[in-house]
């Protein structure tokens, strides 16, 4: 019964607030309207501009994911698994960390340009941060024991990391994938949004610059829908590769 | 180890942390080659610590251990070791967890594949090879990680309270299998047990330890049962109660000595 009600509940709130929205007499000129957005998204499709931007976005974002991740796997082993780096660097990346990195996107248009790669590197100190922390974390929570085993079994320091470091990072790493993923869109749309020619957050500045807030509204819309396809596909994979993990209760 | 008779030799080997504690203190003993020796004592005395330096995790302070007569530096080599801690990887299957030494050793997918299995077997495991560790019991995960040090046949293997988490029933049937995998096999033991009844019952030799800090060895307790042994046989017969009590009046003061 309970099972059944929640998300009974939770679709009557939406509609409840999508209702109030299309037919509460709010000025349209600032909310603009649920059937408005909806046909602007529809006239996105069919003219196919839509596909255009989002791929930029989306490239962006893939770019900003990957480096992102590789650079914050690597320098998390590295410092996690030698000390020395580890007592050296940490408390500058604790320092870099704790830039708010919106200050960074201008600077990085002025080196990189208006195209992609401004905001892949946006993206990236987005990225990097979350991935490095939680492949830290994971590295240095490797209990003793199991090193120490697969040592006595003959294993050299690639071997830990390939069978022990790694596989006991990954559910770290997972957690913080579902935060990068959002992380890297925020990065390219923001980015966008600043200066650029082309993508999501440039179709936004656009709306905005023509007063048209049922274009800024699509937009999120998109961007939201996105999101969490992206998210759905990363939680697939991420259920096939800790298959090993005891159900949580 | 042809030739040799002392698989491992302790000489004087203490060992002190760093916070400046001293857990051993001038430990000597050897265990000669192909023999089951124990080494008993309270919690807490040291006994892993001594096992540590035998694998070459642990670097005695003083004193040094010899392998097949040569002082060790760095690990182990010869030694397989049987943690007291659970140490299987939980991303691993039951099959590539036993496999793990191989695979970590270069040895093929299909030689593998093929003595993990027949190990798997060895254990008592065949039908839980896919299984994930956290889906086995306790028993069967120490069996496992039993399969996964003996497949890389050591010429020595260090056990360290392998069966202290099990119950009564499953620890007897564990020191019948080990007792059956160990004989005829050439291999040196060196068995750490908080448990005196499980010592007498596989050794051929007990080690007492004294209660920490700076614990030595109390005593060296021949075992000269007859081999090979049944567990539960054993355990009947007078001698054992002899030599149980002739021991036991020596760990009893110890062990009181640590709850003071
Ligand atoms: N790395 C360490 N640093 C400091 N003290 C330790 C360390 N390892 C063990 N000890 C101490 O040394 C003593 C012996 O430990 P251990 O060898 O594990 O005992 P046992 O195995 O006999 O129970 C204990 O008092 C323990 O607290
Ligand atoms: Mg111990």
């Amino acid at each position: 019964m309970r099972r059944l009600l929640i998300p009974l509940v939770q679709i009557g709130l939406v509609l409840a607030v999508l209702a109030n929205w299309e037919f509460g007499g709010y000025d349209e000129f600032f909310f603009s309207k649920p059937s408005s957005v909806l046909g602007r998204i529809e006239q996105w499709l069919a003219d196919g501009t839509m596909w255009a931007d989002l791929g930029v976005t989306l490239t962006e974002a893939g770019l900003a994911l990957l480096i992102g991740t590789a650079a914050g796997l690597v320098v998390g082993l590295a410092l996690g698994r030698v000390k020395f780096l580890g007592a050296v660097f940490s408390p500058f990346i604790k320092a870099l960390n704790a830039l708010p990195r919106v200050v960074l996107a201008p600077l990085f248009l002025l080196w990189f340009g208006l195209g992609v790669w401004s905001k892949v590197a946006f993206g990236v100190t987005l990225v990097f941060f979350v991935v490095f922390l939680n492949t830290y974390q994971g590295v240095r929570q490797v209990r003793r024991a199991l090193v120490d085993n697969a040592r006595m079994l003959g294993a050299t320091e690639t071997q830990l990391v390939r069978h022990v470091m790694l596989p006991s990072a990954l559910s770290w790493i997972f957690a913080s994938l579902h935060l990068s993923v959002g992380f890297a869109l925020v990065g390219a749309v923001v980015g966008e949004y600043l200066g650029a020619a082309a993508g999501m957050g440039y179709l936004i500045s656009q709306a905005q610059g023509t007063l048209d807030t049922t274009g800024v509204f699509a937009g999120i819309a998109v961007l939201t829908v996105v999101v969490l396809l992206v998210d759905f596909g990363v939680g697939l994979v991420e259920r096939e590769l800790l298959r090993w993990k005891p159900e949580e209760q | 180890m042809d030739g040799v008779r002392d698989a491992i030799a302790l000489e004087s080997v203490t060992v002190t942390f760093g916070g400046g504690y001293t857990a051993v203190a001038d430990i000597t003993f050897a265990v000669p080659a192909g023999s089951f020796v124990s080494v008993v004592g309270p919690t807490g005395c040291g006994k892993s610590t001594v096992l540590n330096c035998v694998a070459g995790l642990c670097a005695p302070t003083t004193g040094q251990v010899l392998v097949a007569d040569r002082p060790l530096r760095g690990l182990n080599r010869a030694a397989g070791y049987l943690f007291q801690q659970d140490t299987l990887l939980p991303w691993k299957s039951v099959q590539d967890n036993i496999a793990l030494g191989l695979q970590i050793n270069g040895v093929g997918q299909k030689e593998r594949a093929r003595l993990s299995t027949e190990w798997a077997a060895r254990v008592g495991l065949e039908g839980f090879t896919n299984s994930y560790p956290h889906e086995l019991s306790g028993g069967m995960r120490k069996r496992t990680a039993l399969a996964q040090v003996w497949i890389t046949e050591p010429d020595i293997l260090l056990m360290d309270e392998p069966f202290g988490a099990l119950d009564v029933q499953t620890r007897q049937i564990m020191h019948s299998e080990l007792l059956r995998l160990w004989t005829g096999s050439g291999k040196t033991v060196l068995f750490v047990t908080h448990d005196l009844d499980e010592a007498v019952t596989l050794s051929d030799e007990v080690i007492v330890l004294s209660a920490g800090p700076a614990s030595h060895v109390l005593g060296r307790y021949p075992v000269g049962l007859p081999r090979p042994r049944d567990p539960i046989d054993t355990r009947m017969s007078t001698e054992y109660g002899e030599i149980y009590q002739s021991i036991w009046s020596a760990l009893r003061a110890e062990v009181l000595r640590g709850y003071a």
